[in-house]
Formats: C-alpha cells, structure tokens, sequence
C-alpha cells in the first residue's frame, strides 16, 4: 500500500498543463498552445535542448567535434546572441494534427518529408512551394497581379474560410489581387475563381472553364452558379458603396504548355455543354458559351438588385492577353 | 538534556565564534602586495593540503571529510585556523543534536533504520529549526541562506563552513558541507549530491527510498522538482553528471576541488597552472565524470593552448589544443550546458517563494517530545 501510494503521488505530480505560463513553441505561426507536459508550469526550462552550438564555461563549442568557436574574451556580442537562441528550431513538440489523413507519413515530419519542394504555412498539409501555380487575374488587363505559389494560395484560401467561419475578421480583405489559382495538372484555370478585391473599387468576376477529359465542358451549371452569385453578393454587403462590377467572359491557356493552341483558336474551338445529368444539351463554340454564360450572369445579378449601370460587361480580349503572357514568361526567363 | 546545559552550549558557541572571527577571518591579503615571499608561504600553506588531502586519497591516511573541508579553509586563509576548535565547535553542535534527539523522536517511524533516520532527522532539525527549551527559551537559532553573498563572490571565505559554524550564515555549498560533516560523526548515512551550480544531501530510509534534503531552504524536494527547476537534462542523470550520491572518497576529491579554486582565488586565476592541474588530474582520477574538475580542467588547458600559441611553439600548442578538444567532447557526452543567467536569477529568486509547494510530504519530520 505504502508503495502503491508513492507511485500515485508521482504520477499525480506530472500536471498537464495549458497555461498562459508555457511558452507557446506555435506563436509564431498564430496558434494557440498545445497541451504540454509541465512541472513548474513554464517558469523554468524544462526543455533542455541539443544545440549545434554548446556554452561551455563560457565558450562556444560545436557539439559534433568539440573545437572552439569562438570565446566570450574573444566575441562577447556573439556569445549574447547564443545565450538568448537557446531554441531549437525544427523540433516537433507535438503529433501532425493532420496526421489521421497521411496513414504513410510518420505524425513527426515536415510538408510531407520534402522540405525543398514543399512548404508548409501553418502546420496542417505542406503544399508545393514552387510548382503548381502560377497566378495572375483572368482579367487580360491585370494590373499589380501577384504570382503566388499554390502554397501561399491554400494559405490565403484557408485564412478566407476561416474569417468567414467565424463570421468577422478582415484578413481576407487585405489581399491586394484577385486571388486566382490554377491547380498543377490543370492547363486550364479552375472554377470557383471569383475571390475579389474589396480594397479595389472595381469588382472583377471571371467565368472560367475546367479542362476535363480533354475537351471543355461547362461545369457552371445553374445550381452552382446561383450558389456563387449568391456568395458574391454576399461579398458585396459589405461595402459601403457598391462597387462597379466588371464581367469579363475568358478562356485561356497557358502559353507554352498549350495543346490545343493559343487562347484566340481556344476562343473558337468547339465544345459540348452538358446539362447537369450529364446530357448534352447544345454545341457550340468556347467564345459562344462564355459570352452567353456573362449575359446571364448579369441577368442575375440586376435580379439581385444590383443596379444594371454598375455593371460592365466585357469580351475577353484573347489577343492582348496572350502577349502579355508572352511577355511575362520572357522577362522571367531574363532574370 | 537539561536546561542549564544547553544555555552554556550557546554561550559557548557565541564565544568561539567571536575568537574565531577575530583571529581567522582578519582582512584578506591585498592581491597588491604579492611579493615573493607571500606566494611562496601560500603555496606551501597549499600544498601541504594538497598532501595530506591525497594522502587520503591514497588510503595512506584514514578518510575524513570533516578533515579535508578543515584542510582547504585553513590553506585560504593563510594557516590561521586551530583545527581543535574547530572540532570542538563541531562537538557542540553534536551535542545539540544528540539533546534534541534524545527528548524528541521521530513519530510513527518504526523501521529497523530508526536510529539512523532519527539522528538525521534531528540534524535537519537543528539545522532549520529554532530550538526551544521547557521554558520556551530560545537555545539555538537556525542556519541561514547567506543572501547577501550566496556566491562569495564579495568574500569568498562566506562559502566556508567555518564561517557558517560562527555567523550561522551559509550558502549551498558549506550547509550540505556541514550536514555531511556532522552524519560523518554520527556514523549515520548521507551522500552528497549535485546539480548545475548546487550542492544538496540525498538520504535513503527503509520507508521511502531515496529523498533528498535541501538546506538552504530547509525543504525535502522530490526528485522531479529538481530535474524541472534545476536545468538537468535527463542525459545529465544517466551520465551521472547530476543527482547522483558521492562516496566519501569522492567527496573528499570534492575538496581538493575546492583546494584549487581557494588557490586561484586567493593568487590568481594563472598562478601555478602546474599545481591546479595536479588537483584537477586527481579529483578526475576518483570521480572522472566530476563537473567543476572537468570544467577548470578545461579552462587551464585553453590558457596553456593559447600562451604557447603567443610564443610560436605549435607542438605544445597543438597537444594542449587536442586536450581542450577532448575535455569539450566528454562534457558534451555528459551534456553539460552553461546555465543561463536568466535561469540562475529565477532560482535565487524562488528560494522565498514557493516554500510549500514541492515539498515531498512523504517524508515524515514530525517530533514527539518526551513531555
């Protein structure tokens, strides 16, 4: 009994704790702190951790071979610094969160074991960091267009979900560019497309095609077209004033990885529209099809009680818009 | 023990003490007047220490700890101290132990290390207790944690348990001196035991097993307490660079330690590299995992690299250099850091606070009296 006693009194006196007191190892990436093993609830270190570098009676010494590196007569400035890194960086304290979805990764690694290819914001999935895609505004006269990587967008995707969650918070609002993203595997850009910007005075809305099977075919049916207007709208209330709303019908490819050819022979290319059964309901050519998808995309919009002089309906000007492709695929080749 | 016997004990000890601070702790030499004949006579002051102390070592001579701790404050201060007052007012506080122990045991402790544990108990008790007689008279005061120099750092001679024996003032190095001291008379069992920058007493009873005992505080800290407040790091313990018991031989190697830093103290920190390698070399050869040896150890050979490396002989420079190496690898070994500053201010701090909160109650102190 009196053993059985000891025993409980230490495991009793290992406290989880979740407490102002720990240092968060997360608050750089803005999350809370995790549940953490503690005794002294944060106040003292508890984490004693292998630095490449050691203090050792006051000198800097590498631990793999043990020679010096510099001394405090010698450095004082840098000893300083090394007193106050006494933190580890790639160290996990906790399992992946994530880790139930990646039975074939160990719950200890970094975007995927690929840290040069990947990168991984904030702790859940790593994304591509290079590859994937590349970034501009459907809108052929993009002005300030951004590039950003496919992982930055699932970052700003997840940060627009969650202010949207939560029903407040702006963080969304400060992107300065339409946010479009075009998946790697994809020559086309996806659907879904229409994040806008509210700093901007002018709302630009692009009607996009999915590449799929080779040929084009409209996945905007009716239902999720309503559903996204919706949405759109939605955006819209909160504004002060309503901006003006520029529709511009687009198709387009990727320049040099075309198949089919340059956005104009893609503009009059032939394409079936299929009704959301999966039936074919009429042919007709790219252009045809997003011009009428505009028309009734502004229809709509005038039903949603948007005044119709806010609205512009443009042509995708296919021309111009492949030169500046061009020109942009040149100047990063340049550099 | 009676009244009257004990109020002579204080007076005694009030007595010794201002003997002793008139004689031994007189103005420490000024450093500005090291003419060759101060030196000589400290060193050789330092090295009959050093002798006898390894004598010791070398069962040439019978162990004694209460000996060697006399040997190196005598050394710092220049032959100054008379050994048998010092055993005498060791006797006092003996005798203190034994009267308080005699009317008062432990309660419910009924294991066949009885005596033994009563007896430290009782130390422990003297140690942080105000000792009262039937008339609510006060016969001895409690050591205490010398906060205004914990480091003696102002004046070394603060860190001695002669110092503590006469101002009841101690820190974490001549408290658990002393308590060692006085279970070394008694014949009962205590080790020695260190964490970075701290030595405390751990104790081993038929009830408990192993607990620790903390003197500066007055305390009886769990294990856990330690390792989470006293920056150890789990390897520290499985090398056995902390927490872990010393012999007595190893204490006593200990003290040759001590021997060495007294003597760069009191000369310089480059005065005679030859004699701090010799205490280096022998406290490593019993205890080889012992911290502040390697670490001097260490700092001596960085000296000899560099001041060969000023005078162009590269062989010497080069062998010292591969020592320096190799004395940073096995601490990385026994993953030895520097306590940060920081961490150090925190632990001066929180002697004050926190008093209850990671006391192990297990351990029982609770008297009864005869009466």
């Amino acid at each position: 009994m009196q053993k059985l006693t000891l025993f409980f009194a230490t495991i009793l006196c290992y406290t989880v704790v979740t407490s102002q007191n720990v240092p968060n190892p997360y608050s750089s990436i803005g999350k809370p702190t995790p549940k953490m093993v503690t005794l002294s609830n944060g106040a003292y270190d508890e984490f004693l951790l292998k630095e490449p570098i050691v203090l050792i009676n006051g000198d800097a010494i590498k631990r793999e071979t043990g020679e010096l590196v510099y001394s405090q007569e010698e450095n004082p400035k840098e000893i300083e610094k090394l007193k106050k890194q006494q933190e580890e960086k790639f160290r996990f304290l906790s399992v992946d969160p994530v880790f139930k979805s990646f039975p074939f990764l160990t719950p200890y690694q970094y975007a995927s074991n690929s840290p040069i290819v990947n990168i991984d914001f904030d702790g859940m999935e790593g994304f591509n960091a290079a590859g994937g895609g590349y970034v501009t505004s459907p809108a052929s006269n993009c002005n300030g267009c951004v590039p950003i990587t496919q992982a930055e967008y699932q970052h700003y995707q997840r940060l627009y979900e969650a202010d949207k969650l939560k029903g407040k918070g702006n963080d969304w609002k400060k992107l300065p560019y339409i946010l479009i993203y075009k998946p790697s595997g994809f020559t086309d850009y996806g659907s879904g497309t229409y994040y806008s910007a509210p700093n901007k005075p002018k709302l630009q809305v692009s009607l996009a095609t999915q590449f799929k099977g080779g040929s084009y075919t409209e996945i905007l049916n009716e239902e999720t077209l309503d559903k996204q207007i919706n949405d759109f709208v939605d955006q819209l209330k909160s504004y002060e004033e309503i901006p003006t709303i520029e529709i511009t019908t687009f198709t387009g490819k990727s320049g040099s990885k075309s198949k089919t050819g340059s956005t104009e022979e893609v503009y009059k290319q032939g394409s079936n529209i299929y009704n959301p059964d999966g039936t074919v309901n009429k042919k007709g050519t790219i252009g045809e099809l997003m011009e009428k998808r505009g028309e009734t995309m502004k229809k709509k919009l005038i039903d949603k009680g948007i005044p119709e002089d806010k609205i512009i309906l443009k042509k995708g000007t296919h021309e111009n818009d492949d030169k500046n492709r061009k020109a942009t695929i040149e100047a990063k080749l340049e550099s | 023990m009676k009244q009257k016997n004990l109020k002579k004990l204080s007076n005694i000890i009030l007595l010794f003490s201002l003997i002793i601070l008139g004689n031994g702790f007189a103005p420490a030499q000024n450093n500005n007047v090291l003419d060759s004949i101060y030196v000589k006579q400290t060193q050789q002051n330092f090295d009959n220490a050093y002798n006898e102390i390894v004598a010791m070592l070398d069962n040439k001579q019978p162990l004694s700890f209460k000996r060697a701790v006399f040997l190196v404050e005598n050394a710092y201060l220049n032959d100054s101290l008379n050994y048998g007052l010092y055993v005498e007012v060791i006797n006092l506080y003996k005798k203190l132990v034994l009267a308080y122990n005699k009317s008062n045991k432990l309660l419910n402790y009924n294991f066949a290390d009885s005596t033994n544990e009563n007896i430290n108990a009782s130390i422990f008790k003297v140690f942080t207790d105000t000792l009262k007689d039937e008339n609510n008279k006060i016969i001895s005061l409690p050591f205490r944690y010398n906060f205004e120099d914990a480091l003696g750092s102002k004046d070394y001679e603060s860190t001695f348990v002669n110092y503590l024996l006469f101002t009841k003032k101690g820190n974490c190095h001549s408290l658990p001196y002393l308590y060692k001291i006085l279970t070394e008379e008694f014949n009962t069992k205590s080790y020695l035991a260190l964490a970075p920058m701290h030595i405390y007493i751990k104790q081993r009873n038929k009830n408990i097993g192993w607990y620790n005992v903390e003197l500066t505080s007055g305390q009886y800290p769990k294990d856990a307490y330690l390792i989470s407040t006293g920056y150890i790091s789990h390897d520290n313990i499985i090398s056995g660079l902390y927490m872990d018991t010393l012999s007595l031989k190893q204490s006593i190697a200990m003290c040759l330690m001590d021997l060495c830093q007294a003597y760069a103290k009191k000369l310089n920190q480059n005065a005679s590299l030859n004699f701090q390698l010799q205490c280096t070399d022998k406290a490593l050869q019993i205890k080889p995992n012992y911290l502040d040896a390697l670490l001097r150890k260490q700092r001596l050979h960085k000296t000899l690299w560099l001041s060969y490396q000023k005078q162009n002989n590269t062989e010497f420079a080069n062998s010292n250099k591969t020592t320096y190496n190799e004395i940073n690898n096995k601490l990385i070994q026994l993953d030895y850091r520097d306590v940060p500053l920081e961490t150090f201010q925190k632990w001066y701090t929180s002697y004050q606070q926190n008093k209850s909160k990671f006391q192990n109650h297990e351990i029982n102190t609770n008297f009864k009296s005869n009466k």
